[in-house]
């Protein structure tokens, strides 16, 4: 029980200056691209109902939630997503706003996850939303922004790969699976599972073109040609013509912008069916084996706050572009000259007049709160100062060198 | 990224099946075959590395793209269900995951039964599954132990030929799923490295299909 005041618990860590520098430098730069973009930022609390996650059951899982009780016995969870309080906030507050609305965010969000040990369960999610688009257009300036972000924060060798949820539903009805049928595919399908697919077409007496078609689905990926010309042999319903269609749209629409060396499809993807209503997406760099950032369209979300409004978006994970970011090099920490005054006695105000025009080109300024030469230079080396100054009684600035720097001078100075 | 697709073998038996497979795609195993202490083995003129480790941890490494690629068993992934591709069948490392007890067993079902596993989690959802609940009393070793000295009812383990059972008096009362070697891809890496990948699990395929 003792030691337990000095450990974290598990999946959460303290960051130290260098990492909350750069996390704000990425946030920063993420949130300007968001807002270059016309989105405009909400921020909705850490602390929501558990309603609000599980009924209708959009997220489902209950059991990954943390849970708290309110004073009137109410269940309440820390944020597992941000997607849903966005919707909530939109159909409750922003219902007579104008439309195509935008929004934008940053916050942690808060996850069971006990089985993995090492994975977090408290992170940071930025993202974005755009309500009221139904078409292509909607799907395609999503995506843009998606490819916008990650090119802006400086991340390299990024591909975005799109599915269709509506090309998938259309294949399971046509194949007339039961929603449990649909359960088992789903997770097959996950694990581009091929021989598990075979043997459940096998099972559930699935043959034909459309079963075929089924059990390639894992291998459907890479780019629009290469997928089409796979898709050559196999039949399509016009329910599943109009979702390629409408995944080629989009994509037309990102190569019209110039981005489409960016896009790949895989027609198996898949991610949360109940949720998503057409096309889905995933960011990815060849430099980190995880997906950094995912969304989509969501049509029926909004149905649940009693609002009838299209929707799409994106949400990234802050950490994950951080690691890969560390692993291309591509983060620097941002130096600013930073300076160490020591100020003698002088007529009030002279000081702060001093320290004000130092201060002008965003330099670090400080006072120095120590009292002898050593110690002044060693805390000028670990914290890296560039310059060590005087003021003057009379206002005027003189820059010491700190190798020179003697106990006799610091008696002059205002301790 | 990797210069090499990178490949992870369960060390041991699932090991020399799968060098067994690849050498007959005509790939060079020698260095495989050789004792040596290196933990990262090149296979001559072609690209690919391979690594040796546990199970879990084949699966582990697949999952955070250390390796691109992996060897591992059913159990394992069962057990411990990791976000990876699971690509392929290999065929080998057959065995069935099995409910095991004493005969009697079979004729009394217990309202509470204590069950001994090497995998609880597998254990629990087939018995949840069937709506039992059931005390699960986690082991490492030696399963069959337990229900000889009263510390479980049943056990559920991996099964082969049914020869340690018979040799301890107990027998398969119901078979929970069969078990072989998958071969698992990294998420990332095999979008990343499609036609690498692909070439690969084709020649694996193969080689499967010809025997």
């Amino acid at each position: 029980m003792n030691q337990r005041k000095v450990f974290l618990p598990q999946g959460v860590q303290d960051l130290l200056i260098d990492d909350c520098l750069l996390r704000r430098v990425i946030e920063n730069q993420i949130m300007e691209t968001f807002t270059q973009w016309g989105y405009m930022e909400v921020s909705s609390p850490a602390l929501e109902y558990y309603d609000l996650f599980t009924r209708p059951e959009v997220l489902a899982d209950g059991d990954k939630m943390f849970k708290l009780i309110d004073a009137d016995g109410r269940i309440l969870v820390l944020r597992p997503d941000c997607t849903i309080p966005m919707a909530r906030v939109v159909a409750t507050k922003m219902r007579d706003f104008v439309y195509p609305l935008k929004l934008c965010y940053v916050a942690d969000v808060f996850r069971i996850d006990q089985e993995q040990a090492g994975k977090k369960r408290e992170f940071r999610q930025a993202g974005i939303e755009l309500f009221g688009v139904t078409t292509a257009k909607g799907d395609a300036e999503v995506l843009v922004t998606a490819i916008e972000t990650l090119k802006g924060i400086g991340l390299q060798h990024v591909t975005v790969e799109l599915g269709s949820v509506k090309y998938l539903k259309a294949l399971f009805r046509q194949l007339g699976l039961t929603a449990d049928q649909q359960a088992a595919v789903v997770a097959l399908l996950e694990e581009k599972n091929v021989t598990g697919l075979q043997e459940l077409a096998r099972d559930y007496g699935i043959n034909g073109g459309y079963g075929a078609l089924l059990t390639r689905l894992p291998r459907l990926f890479g780019t629009l040609e290469e997928v089409q010309a796979a898709l050559a042999q196999h039949p399509q319903t016009p329910e599943m013509t109009e979702a390629l269609e409408e995944l080629q749209a989009t994509i037309e629409l990102v190569a019209d912008y110039g981005l489409d060396q960016y896009l790949g499809i895989d027609l198996g993807m898949v991610n949360q069916l109940d949720y998503y209503t057409g096309i889905i997406f995933k960011g990815f760099t060849r430099d980190l084996g995880t997906v950094l950032l995912s969304g989509g369209r969501y049509d029926a979300l909004l149905g649940n706050f009693g609002m009838d409004c299209p929707a799409t978006g994106f949400a990234l994970v802050i950490h994950k572009i951080t690691k890969a970011l560390k692993i291309q090099e591509q983060l620097q920490v941002p130096k600013r000259r930073h300076v160490l005054v020591l100020a003698c006695d002088t007529p009030r105000g002279t000081v702060g007049e001093a320290v004000g025009q130092l201060r002008q080109q965003d330099d670090i300024v400080e006072f120095c709160l120590l009292k002898t030469a050593d110690d002044i230079r060693a805390y000028m080396k670990k914290r890296q100062v560039d310059e060590l100054v005087r003021i003057h009684p009379d206002g005027r600035v003189e820059s010491i060198d700190p190798a020179r720097l003697t106990d006799a001078m610091m008696k002059e100075v205002t301790q | 990224m990797n210069e090499n697709p990178r490949m992870a073998l369960t060390k041991g038996r699932l090991e020399k099946d799968t060098v067994n497979l690849l050498e007959a795609a005509g790939l060079d195993m020698e260095p495989v075959r050789k004792p040596s202490r290196k933990l990262i083995l090149q296979v001559p003129q072609f690209p690919l590395d391979l690594i040796l480790l546990k199970g879990p941890d084949v699966a582990t490494y697949v999952e955070y793209g250390v390796a691109d690629l992996g060897v591992v068993g059913k159990d394992v992934l069962l057990e411990d269900p990791k976000p990876v591709y699971e690509v392929l069948d290999l065929g080998f490392g057959r065995c069935r995951m099995a409910v095991a007890g004493p005969p009697e067993m079979a004729a009394t079902p217990k309202k509470h039964l204590r069950v001994a596993s090497k995998y609880p989690r597998i254990a629990r959802d087939y018995f949840e599954g069937r709506g039992q609940s059931v005390e699960i009393i986690r082991q490492q070793g030696s399963v069959e132990l337990a229900p000889l000295m009263g510390l479980a009812d049943v056990i559920v383990d991996i099964v082969e030929t049914g020869n340690t059972l018979k040799a301890n008096g107990l027998v398969v009362l119901e078979e929970i799923v069969p078990i072989s070697a998958r071969l698992v891809v990294n998420k990332i890496s095999y979008k990343t490295r499609r036609h690498e990948m692909n070439r690969l699990i084709d020649m694996m395929e193969k080689q499967l299909t010809n025997r």
